[in-house]
């Protein structure tokens, strides 16, 4: 039975999708139907499994050997944990596809969307649920094509099309440490099941593992694509940044957690420390409402990543689901204020609180969670996280202290920052003059978001009851002042009627300019060379030996065009030549 | 001394061809007709004939110490392929009224060929090719205006024979035999003199001129082209195959001991004929001059087993073997350009454009006879016979040569192309072109012999097996 | 089932002779049923070496050359043969559909001959005899066909692929002069020849087999060839002629020498590596559409000669899958490029954009075709180019680990290429030649349908292609 169902987690939403994808475009009704039902199918059996699953399960049949003891398993690993993320992806798809059939009510092309939707869907369960390294790698890789198809999905914005290209090339990018990192390990455990290699400490395959990781959850160095991403229609950004693209590099981290040595640990710390600040310094500096959520993601991300590198995996997919739900919560409403507004600047903006209501409050929900005020979710998992780091800092964890050391400042930092951000999001969307006139959405958009509500406000403190996490202490005190000083800072400031917005801060250091003149260019500059030297050298060589050959025949030719005598002196000349030829070289031997 | 007329048979044939067109001549003037006739029944017995007594024992006559006259399968078997040949020119040349000598002059030819298949001394072998050669003179110069082509043709012609002679002279000076058998067996035994060397080498430069083989082949193309068509295609294919068998002879039965001589001349001949013809070739845009110089090429590829570093039988029946199937196609070739442009002149390959919408037959036979030269399916034949020469190389350890020949066969296949491509060249549509039945006789019958050679090249490859 | 061999071949041929579409077509279909038709009643007949022909005829055709008129099928064939008889008959519907030329059927079906031929030869003359009977309708096809600059381009694939096969040809009787048979079933059971032998013959081998399939740097007839073919030539070539390049590598090159393979291994893989890369660096720069996918398709290649010149059964199974799976990709490739530009006359990417705002499913198919190829894992390209960089990596030893490194940021480069592809041709307002132009005919859905479907169903259950090859790869490769 548990095979069964956990088969069915991708299946459903994969047949739905293709279902979807042979759809005429006109079929708007039948595609928003379709997709809900796999979202909620999908979500009813992660909900299932989640009941039924109390210790890690296998089962799957052979799908191709490729010699070696290289053989791909169509398997499934079920674990507690994988239940668990498994509803939130199922939660956030569903509320994702329920808002979406309000929000592109005019889309044209509604059928394929949907039909993405539900194959991103599918993909990110059968990273969850599959036992295979192989077909993780499938579903990690489908999901980074579906995030293209959905970010170039607006085909009014101009810069959509580039920045689903960019957001394929860059993780794709990384996806080539991802194969060969499975590669390696495969190889050295002649099998590509998850249980058998994730329990194989290797540096280097953790290592090559983790470039995969930083595209996928957008980690520094590879996190460029994520702000651009926000090209594509909100409930897509909800769907990328809550709970399937950037939530899989962190899982994936934490399914195969025991390839990770200390010094790949180390690595993902030093990573998710930079990336954490990166991040949220990045977000104080955004207009665009959206790219404030995306930078955002990438700090939050780093957060669990940190965990990870702490050796709190556990408190790492705490965070993960807390995230996922507050995230999404938070795009969701911010598509409400977009919808309402017009516009994704926050210029544009404020004092919505009383046109809004319904909105406002769940934004302040989300926002106080993202800022990790208690009793939100996010105030126990990012505490948890920051308790697995001080506890390293003491006891040592799998990685070296200093790691531990790194990751608590920065995370304590990042508190603050953050805190900042929410604020300052907070206030300057819903508070001040209003700019026009604005209303809550309609239905079909609302529940999502009130539905998401109840877990971003709720599920740290049922967890935290549940005891599964250790109680709280004087660093959750301080951190919680931090978020407050934060806050406190950006309120000032808005008090002030002032908005510093470090050009710095605003294009994130920079990073995509170095990216552009460090790799995009020189690799467009080398293929220009590249092309111009097949076509001139490789080319050349044959179309000349061509050339050669008609010249030679044109010259020789013109040596026949001689008069009688000319020949006839030729031929006796040639044959005594030979002759005397002959004779000293036999004459020599 | 006693003749054995019944060896004899086949050379009287051939001759009593060329009399009694000669004869036919005298008494029905201007009925070219019928001295075709005549000269097509002479042909045909003297083939008919050569095969029946190469059916029986090896037969000799003009024996002295050794014999001159060798009638053994292999010398049947090219006196059968002069035959078929001459027939096949009679019948290209049958629909344009001829001057009364043509015929006679052809049957000469044939009579030379013949003979030349029975050659057991270099004295026999030499006349026998000067009888092949002598009447191309002439018929070369049968068309207006091409005296200078032909006087090219007989001024190269007597300074190879020349050579030929000082090299069979100096042979005969260092040896003091003629005769194959005992030239073997004198180089066997004897001290090598540098002179003999020469012999060796003159020798075979002077016979190469015969294949029109580089150094040796300015006279080819300006004789095919000024000859009239058939003669041309006489040219490339009878005479071809004279040089070819008086240097197999040559090479193989008579200066087998100085092979360390000949397979390196041979190989020089091979590499500078192949090469030279193919690059001049790719330049050529008049279509005979291209089939002249193409069949300087196809000399090397000929010409390319025997510079085996051993002489074997393996060399001789490869070479027999491409030879044999290069005629064929080459006839083919001519006869698909006779049957297109009637008998006078090649004319320009670009005059060939469309020409499968005006005699899609016609067309179809020279596509595929191209084609098959180029060494390429569906011209199977070709295909084989490229198969034979560098299989042939490779048995014997000359790979290299067998490299410069497969390289070469690309070049070939550039200007094979180029001439075959333009007959589906896309023209408004055409009249059709009427085709004589005996053209389109021998047309068939060579293009047949294309194709069946092509499925069963083991036909070829068994009869020309020592 | 022994007349089955001999009829997969005869009946395209003689299919030939009426030079009519409709004859053609069924012609197509016949031969494609009685291909697939083959896989039944297998068995190794009791043989032990590593090619263990499931069906054989061996009858003599010409002894004096050590021609043997001797087919046969297994299961590295096997996948091929449908493979080329699926294409011939999609190429061949289409034409029926679309008013396509009776004579271009024909010579589709003379090729067709040809690479099956060249697929079930198990006589090493009779696979060289094969080799060539494809050459000329292929550049008629072209040269007749083909676009403006059709007679250059054809003429240099003759003559590029002449060189190759005539290097072909010494390679051969190399081999069959000194082995005394040209029996391959012999011939790889036995490696009876010497050492230095096995390495000349191997360079001449694998020179012609480079040239054909094509392996950087002697690649460059492809995009030519390519650009200026008709479509349904272009669908061949990429589709299944060069697989005969590959094939023979590992069939003949790599299974009868396998000590010469042994020693040109790196060479190999290093060149295969570099056209990966050349491959995908020049995709990036290029601007015509056509001229993309042909050099697409030296990258993917390239993935799959890295398979063989791994020398290990993962190198050899990605190697079969992915010739397979190119074929299908790049052939539908091939079919949605010539229709977009038989719309719109244009090939240059400048002039083309904004295809999904006037022409929706085409845009999509095509973007389909272009992930597919991009090697997206649970579609058919993926496996092949995966296992390949596995195999290297499997190799081991720093080239090895240095080639997988670098095939699989060869692997991202293809993304890149390809959804530049897609933005300068399918995304931003419609520009002007592609507006106007029509959806996808009923002709063209059909025949590209099987496509489209393969090429997901091979990536989802890669056994369909490596099931049946699993046995002849594994007692090929220990």
């Amino acid at each position: 039975m548990n095979g069964v169902l956990a088969g069915a987690l991708p299946a459903v939403p994969l047949l739905v999708a293709l279902v979807g994808l042979l759809l005429p475009l006109r079929a708007r009704r039948t595609a928003a139907a379709l997709g809900i039902a796999g979202a909620a199918v999908a979500l009813a059996d992660a909900v299932a499994l989640a009941a039924r699953v109390k210790s890690p399960t296998t089962g799957g049949w052979r799908l191709v050997d490729f010699g070696g003891g290289l053989v791909v398993h169509v398997s499934y690993l079920l674990t507690p944990a994988a239940a668990v993320v498994a509803v939130a992806v199922g939660t956030v798809a569903l509320a994702v596809q329920v808002y979406s059939v309000s929000y592109l009510h005019d889309d044209g092309r509604y059928p394929p969307y949907a039909a993405q939707v539900s194959l991103f869907t599918a993909a990110m369960l059968l990273v969850v649920v599959s036992g295979d390294l192989i077909l993780l790698l499938v579903g990690w890789e489908v999901m980074g094509i579906c995030s293209y198809l959905l970010i170039g999905h607006d085909r009014t914005l101009p810069e959509a099309p580039a920045a689903a290209v960019k957001a394929f090339v860059v993780t794709r990018l990384g996806d080539v440490g991802f194969l060969l990192g499975i590669a390696l390990l495969a190889l050295a455990g002649h099998s590509f099941d998850v249980a058998t290699a994730g329990a194989r400490p290797a540096t280097i395959p953790a290592l090559l593992l983790l470039a995969g990781v930083a595209g996928k959850s957008a980690q520094f160095p590879l996190h460029t694509w994520l702000p651009d991403a926000m090209a594509g229609p909100t409930p897509i950004s909800a769907l990328i940044h809550a709970a399937t693209m950037v939530a899989a590099g962190v899982y994936v981290v934490a399914r195969l957690y025991g390839v990770f040595t200390p010094v790949a640990l180390a690595v993902l710390g030093v990573i998710a420390a930079v990336t954490m600040l990166l991040g949220a310094l990045a977000a104080t500096a955004q207009l665009d409402i959206k790219r404030v959520l995306a930078w955002s993601t990438v700090s939050q991300v780093a957060y669990m990543a940190g965990g990870l590198a702490v050796g709190v995996p556990a408190a790492a997919l705490f965070h993960l689901l807390t995230h996922a739900a507050f995230k999404a919560l938070l795009f969701l409403a911010a598509g409400a204020v977009i919808h309402a507004v017009g516009s994704n600047l926050m210029t544009r903006m404020g004092g919505l609180r009383a046109a809004m209501p319904v909105t406002f409050w769940s934004m302040t929900v989300g926002l106080g969670a993202l800022a990790g005020l208690p009793p939100l979710s996010g105030f126990f998992s990012k505490d948890q996280i920051l308790a697995g780091a001080w506890g390293a800092v003491r006891h040592a964890g799998p990685a070296p202290r200093w790691v531990a050391v790194v990751v608590l400042l920065a995370g304590l930092a990042t508190v603050a920052v953050t805190g900042w951000y929410a604020t300052r999001l907070w206030l300057r969307v819903f508070f001040g003059p209003l700019l026009g006139a604005a209303h809550d959405p309609p239905a079909l958009m609302g529940w999502p978001i009130i539905l998401l509500a109840v877990p971003s406000a709720l599920l740290g403190l049922v967890v935290q009851f549940a005891g599964t996490f250790p109680g709280l202490d004087w660093l959750s005190i301080g951190a919680l002042l931090l978020a407050v000083a934060g806050g406190a800072g950006a309120w000032r400031l808005w008090r002030r009627g002032a908005d510093a917005v470090p050009a710095v801060l605003a294009n994130a250091f920079y990073l995509d300019d170095v990216q552009d003149a460090l790799v995009v260019r020189p690799t467009l500059a080398l293929a220009s060379a590249v092309r111009r030297a097949d076509e001139s050298l490789v080319d050349g060589a044959v179309e000349g030996t061509g050339g050669g050959a008609l010249g030679l025949g044109a010259l020789v030719a013109r040596w026949h065009r001689a008069a009688l005598p000319r020949a006839a002196t030729a031929v006796l000349g040639g044959a005594l030549l030979i002759g005397i030829a002959a004779i000293v070289l036999v004459g020599l031997r | 001394m006693s003749f054995d007329h019944v060896a004899l048979l086949p050379a009287y044939l051939a001759a009593a061809t060329a009399v009694a067109a000669f004869l036919a001549d005298l008494i029905a003037p201007g009925r070219g007709s019928a001295v075709a006739g005549v000269t097509a029944v002479g042909a045909l017995a003297t083939g008919v004939v050569a095969i029946l007594v190469g059916r029986g024992p090896v037969r000799r006559t003009f024996c002295s110490a050794d014999c001159s006259y060798v009638a053994d399968h292999r010398a049947a078997l090219v006196a059968a392929l002069f035959a078929a040949l001459t027939l096949a020119v009679v019948a290209l040349s049958v629909p344009v009224p001829r001057l009364g000598e043509y015929y006679f002059l052809l049957g000469c030819a044939m009579t030379g060929g013949v003979v030349l298949g029975y050659a057991g001394d270099l004295i026999t072998l030499i006349v026998a090719l000067e009888t092949l050669t002598l009447p191309l003179y002439i018929l070369v110069a049968l068309k207006r205006g091409t005296v200078d082509a032909a006087v090219t043709f007989f001024i190269v012609s007597v300074v190879s024979t020349a050579v030929a002679l000082l090299g069979a002279a100096l042979l005969y000076a260092g040896t003091g035999a003629v005769h194959f058998g005992r030239l073997v067996a004198a180089l066997e035994t004897g001290h090598r003199l540098p002179l003999t060397t020469a012999g060796v080498v003159l020798l075979l430069a002077g016979l190469s001129f015969k294949v029109a083989a580089v150094p040796f082949h300015a006279w080819a193309p300006p004789a095919y082209d000024g000859a009239p068509l058939p003669v041309a295609a006489f040219l490339s294919t009878a005479s071809k195959l004279g040089g070819v068998i008086a240097i197999l002879y040559v090479a193989l039965d008579a200066l087998r001991p100085a092979y360390d001589i000949v397979a390196p001349t041979i190989a020089v001949l091979a590499v500078l004929s192949m090469t030279v013809g193919n690059l001049v070739a790719l330049r050529q845009d008049r279509m005979v001059r291209l089939l002249a110089w193409s069949s300087v090429a196809q000399a090397g590829y000929i010409l390319a087993p025997l510079a085996a570093r051993v002489p074997g039988a393996a060399g001789a029946a490869a070479t027999l073997g491409y030879t044999f199937l290069y005629l064929v196609l080459e006839l083919g070739a001519f006869g698909a350009v006779i049957a297109l442009r009637g008998d006078d002149d090649g004319g320009a390959i670009a005059d060939y454009a469309g020409a499968v919408r005006r005699a899609p037959w016609a067309a179809g036979a020279l596509a595929l006879a191209l084609v098959g030269l180029a060494g390429l399916p569906p011209g199977l034949a070709g295909l084989f016979a490229k198969v034979v020469v560098v299989r042939a190389l490779l048995a014997t350890g000359t790979g290299w040569l067998a490299v410069v020949v497969a390289l070469n066969a690309v070049l070939g296949l550039a200007y094979y192309l180029r001439a075959a491509a333009t007959l589906f060249a896309p023209t408004p549509a055409a009249a059709r072109t009427r085709v004589p039945w005996p053209v389109a006789a021998a047309l068939v019958g060579a293009t047949v012999a294309a194709v069946v050679v092509g499925f069963a090249p083991q036909l070829v490859l068994a009869a020309t097996q020592p | 089932m022994t007349w089955v061999l001999v009829a997969v071949l005869a009946v395209p041929a003689v299919g030939a002779v009426f030079r009519s579409r409709a004859v053609a077509a069924g012609a197509a279909a016949i031969a494609f049923l009685l291909s697939v038709a083959l896989a039944t009643g297998r068995s190794d007949g009791g043989l032990t070496g590593p090619i263990r022909p499931w069906h054989q005829l061996d009858v003599s055709w010409v002894p004096g050359l050590n021609l043997r008129f001797h087919l046969g099928v297994d299961g590295i064939s096997y996948p091929l043969v449908v493979l080329t008889t699926l294409l011939t008959l999609l190429c061949c519907v289409y034409l029926l559909w679309t008013d396509g030329d009776g004579t271009l059927a024909a010579l589709l079906l003379v090729i067709e001959v040809g690479i099956v031929g060249v697929f079930l030869a198990l006589d090493l003359v009779l696979f060289f005899v094969f080799f060539e009977i494809v050459l000329l309708p292929m550049y008629a096809v072209i040269a007749g066909w083909g676009g403006a600059g059709r007679r250059p381009a054809a003429r240099k694939f003759v003559l590029y692929t002449l060189f190759g096969s005539v290097l072909l040809l010494v390679g051969v009787f190399v081999v069959v002069s000194r082995a005394g048979t040209a029996d391959l079933v012999v011939l790889s059971a036995q490696h009876m020849l010497p050492a230095d032998t096995q390495l000349a013959a191997f360079i001449l081998l694998s020179i012609a087999f480079a040239v054909k399939s094509p392996l950087w740097p002697l690649h460059t007839w492809l995009p030519d060839a390519h650009t200026e073919a008709p479509t349904v030539g272009s669908v061949i070539l990429a589709g299944v002629l060069l697989k005969m390049g590959t094939y023979g590598l590992l069939r003949v090159a790599v299974g009868v020498l396998p000590d010469g393979a042994r020693r040109v291994a790196p060479v190999l893989g290093v060149l295969a590596v570099t056209a990966i890369l050349v491959g995908g660096l020049v995709c990036l720069a290029q601007t015509e559409l056509k001229r993309l996918i042909a050099y697409s398709s030296v990258g993917h290649m390239g993935f799959v000669l890295l398979g063989i010149a791994t020398l290990t059964a993962t190198g050899f199974e990605a190697a079969l899958i992915g010739n397979v799976a190119h074929g299908i990709i790049t052939g539908l490739l091939f079919f949605l490029a010539g229709a977009i530009k038989d719309r719109t006359h244009t090939g240059d990417l400048s002039e083309l954009g904004g295809l999904r705002e006037t022409a929706p499913y085409l845009s999509g198919i095509l973007g389909y075709a272009a992930i597919a190829s991009l090697g997206l894992p649970g579609l058919a390209g993926f496996w092949g180019e995966a296992f390949a960089v596995i195999a290297a990596l499997r190799r081991g030893g720093p080239l090895w680990t240095v080639l997988a490194v670098l095939a699989a940021l060869g692997g991202a480069l293809a993304a890149a290429y390809f959804l530049r592809l897609l933005y300068r041709v399918t995304h931003g307002a419609a520009r002007p030649a592609v507006v106007g132009i029509g959806e996808p005919v009923p002709g063209e859905l059909v025949a590209w349908a099987p496509l489209v479907v393969l090429a997901l169903a091979v990536g989802l259950v890669p056994a369909l292609v490596l099931g049946v090859a699993q046995t002849a790869v594994q007692v090929m490769a220990p």
